[in-house]
């Protein structure tokens, strides 16, 4: 999926690209379902990724995605299915003996123990030698930025410090696969993208395949290479963030990962037709379905006399954003259309063309 | 500036009926009985004195009962600290109706008196009790065995079980505040359910252990009620021995030099109770 680059720093690759080479996922899951009592939270769903991905899990609360992430950690036993991580069968392994580490929602650091010793506790466990699992935290406490708190206990950290800890606490263990559970869902908005900046820094450096739980798609399009999309315990769609937000697969999708306008339209035989407008080729199941445009697509005014698609309409809203405009347009035909344009002289009451370019639209199912 | 001398005024004001109560019937009787220790004794009548006479018959004529009565009080706190945790993490630990239930009957034994269990424990264990009733009847013995109620073992299984309620409640409240994110963080880093017990539960609970441990404790070393009942004729603890100088023998100063020798006695052992699981249970 993803080439590593490693540059000249301390820290050994986690895995060797041996296995995206010879073309066999890292995790691989099939069929993989979870039921509680009565309740599907996931439905059997299959995914492989690829050493080195980037993941987010996006989806509502209560779509399944935490109870995913806790399948992938040993955390929740799967109601059926298989999970391989690095060709070897983990289905039935404790959390313990997995090579995954998760970083937890509410970071579970522990309290009696400073911040050198949260971050050392994995690799004592392991046996190592004191000297080297000293070193080895010092290390890990110089990439996280922690070498002024390292004596402390978590209580006398920031939220963010704690967040830190918790990354490294997992980081220093060089899982295969490090899952992370909604690692900024408590940080105020400045602080998590400082976050994710080094979050992402941190995924060029040491390499491996980090897989995130968000409900925020900003935060999955700002880091992940690939994302799922979950919906009701379903995998909607799997793809970069270019393809989930310009070629969303349905209508969920469209509305979650961003604002869209839609336009209903019935297809026939490969052709979608919008009914007094125009019809284009789209290949698909014969039905009612919906034409979506993102509304900083749709062009209005001049801007849309050269457009591949135009229709009429009067602006009815105008609200000023800032760095844009956004302007609500009743379509002739009754549609109503949001646009967002840097252009801020048109006015409200204003009679305009609005068009977009075919290369700009999807087609989802009704 | 006012303001804190006013909270601080406030905060004595507060703890003023408290700290009347305890001054006036803990701390003063106990300041009394130790100037008292040093007293002396002629014809049932105490005289004031300054002599060191009481504390060296107690070191001389009750070193072994201080000694039997500290041993068999640290036994019957640490068995019932022991299986006061366990119970508390099962209660913690499974939760839903079983732990809820769980809970209930600890809280329901509280109903009970203290007599009530002893009189309780003489019917199971007594010459007539239910066991050796079931034994004789079984024909496994011939002769219903007497060393099931007068002895040792019977204080133990007594105390134990009255002491287990008051150990259970402190470490289950332990264990609450224990988050259940670091356990599985634990579980994550490599640790099996041991370690985790070992790691991220039990240096938590390291004050409420030694708080149940100091109570079954002094509990059980103040006790003479306990021993006389179901302890037979081989069973006197101090709490018996103190009792009689106070009453029958009438020697309040010799009873005081004793009350001291015991407190110091058990202030050494829960000190070093507490020392030792602090040491044993740290953070590595």
């Amino acid at each position: 999926m993803m080439a590593m680059k490693h540059g000249p720093h301390a820290f050994e690759p986690v895995l060797t690209g041996a296995m995206a080479m010879n073309g066999t996922p890292l995790v691989r899951l099939s069929g993989l379902a979870k039921d509680y009592g009565e309740v599907r939270a996931v439905h059997p769903l299959d995914l492989a990724f690829e050493d080195g991905d980037f993941l987010a899990i996006l989806g509502p609360s209560g779509c399944g995605k935490t109870t995913l992430l806790r399948m992938l950690g040993g955390f929740v036993e799967p109601s059926a299915g298989r999970i391989e991580i690095a060709g070897q069968d983990v289905t039935a392994l404790a959390p313990e003996k997995r090579p995954t580490n998760m970083v937890f929602q509410g970071y579970g650091l522990f309290p009696h123990m400073s911040v050198r010793q949260n971050i050392g506790y994995g690799l004592r466990l392991r046996g190592l030698p004191r000297a080297e699992v000293d070193a080895r935290v010092e290390e890990m406490i110089a990439l996280v930025r922690l070498e002024a708190f390292a004596a402390r206990p978590p209580s006398a950290l920031s939220g963010g410090q704690q967040q830190r800890v918790a990354l490294a606490r997992a980081l220093i263990m060089k899982p295969k696969v490090l899952l992370l559970d909604e690692p900024f869902a408590a940080l105020d908005l400045k602080l998590r993208q400082a976050l994710q900046d080094e979050l992402r820094a941190l995924h060029r450096k040491t390499g491996g395949t980090f897989v995130f739980v968000t409900h925020d798609q900003t935060e999955a399009m700002a880091l992940a290479n690939r994302i799922v999309v979950m919906e009701k315990g379903r995998v909607v769609q799997v793809g970069s963030a270019e393809d989930i937000y310009l070629r969303p697969a349905s209508h969920f999708v469209s509305t979650f990962v961003g604002e869209a306008n839609f336009l209903a339209a019935t297809r026939a035989g490969d052709t979608v037709a919008i009914a007094g407008a125009f019809s284009f080729h789209a290949p698909g199941a014969p039905g009612q379905v919906e034409v979506g445009i993102r509304p900083e697509r749709v062009r209005l005014g001049a801007a849309a006399e050269t457009a591949e698609h135009r229709f009429r309409g009067r602006i009815t809203d105008r609200l000023f954003l800032g760095a844009q405009v956004q302007y609500t347009v009743a379509l002739d035909g009754g549609a109503a259309f949001t646009a967002v344009s840097g252009d801020a002289a048109l006015a409200a009451g204003q009679d305009i063309a609005v068009g977009w370019n075919g290369a700009d639209q999807w087609v989802v199912a009704q | 500036m006012t303001g804190r001398i006013r909270a601080s005024w406030r905060s004595v004001a507060l703890m003023g009926p408290a700290a009347a109560v305890l001054g006036f019937l803990f701390l003063l009787p106990l300041v009394w009985f130790l100037v008292v220790s040093f007293y002396r004794v002629q014809l049932f009548q105490m005289i004031p004195d300054a002599s060191l006479a009481n504390y060296t018959k107690v070191l001389a004529d009750y070193a072994g009962p201080i000694a039997f009565t500290a041993a068999i009080a640290a036994a019957i706190a640490a068995i019932t600290t022991v299986l006061a945790f366990v119970v508390a993490h099962m209660i913690w630990a499974r939760g839903g109706a079983f732990g809820a239930f769980l809970l209930g009957a600890t809280l329901l034994t509280l109903f009970g008196g203290y007599l009530v269990k002893i009189y309780a424990w003489r019917t199971i264990l007594g010459r007539e009790g239910v066991i050796n009733s079931t034994l004789v009847g079984l024909g496994l013995v011939k002769q219903p065995i007497d060393a099931l109620l007068y002895s040792p073992t019977a204080v133990v299984l007594v105390l134990v079980s009255y002491l287990l309620p008051f150990a259970i409640l402190p470490l289950y409240g332990a264990l609450r505040a224990v988050d259940p994110v670091s356990i599985e963080a634990a579980r994550d880093l490599g640790a099996t359910p041991a370690g985790v017990l070992r790691d991220a539960v039990l240096p938590l609970c390291v004050p409420a252990l030694a708080t149940s441990f100091a109570l079954c404790f002094l509990l059980t070393a103040g006790d003479f009620v306990t021993p006389r009942l179901v302890g037979g004729t081989q069973t006197f603890m101090m709490g018996n021995f103190i009792e009689s100088q106070f009453g029958l023998r009438m020697n309040v100063p010799l009873g005081a030099a004793m009350t001291f020798t015991t407190l110091v006695t058990s202030v050494c052992v829960i000190g070093a109770a507490w020392a030792g699981l602090r040491h044993f249970l740290r953070a590595k």
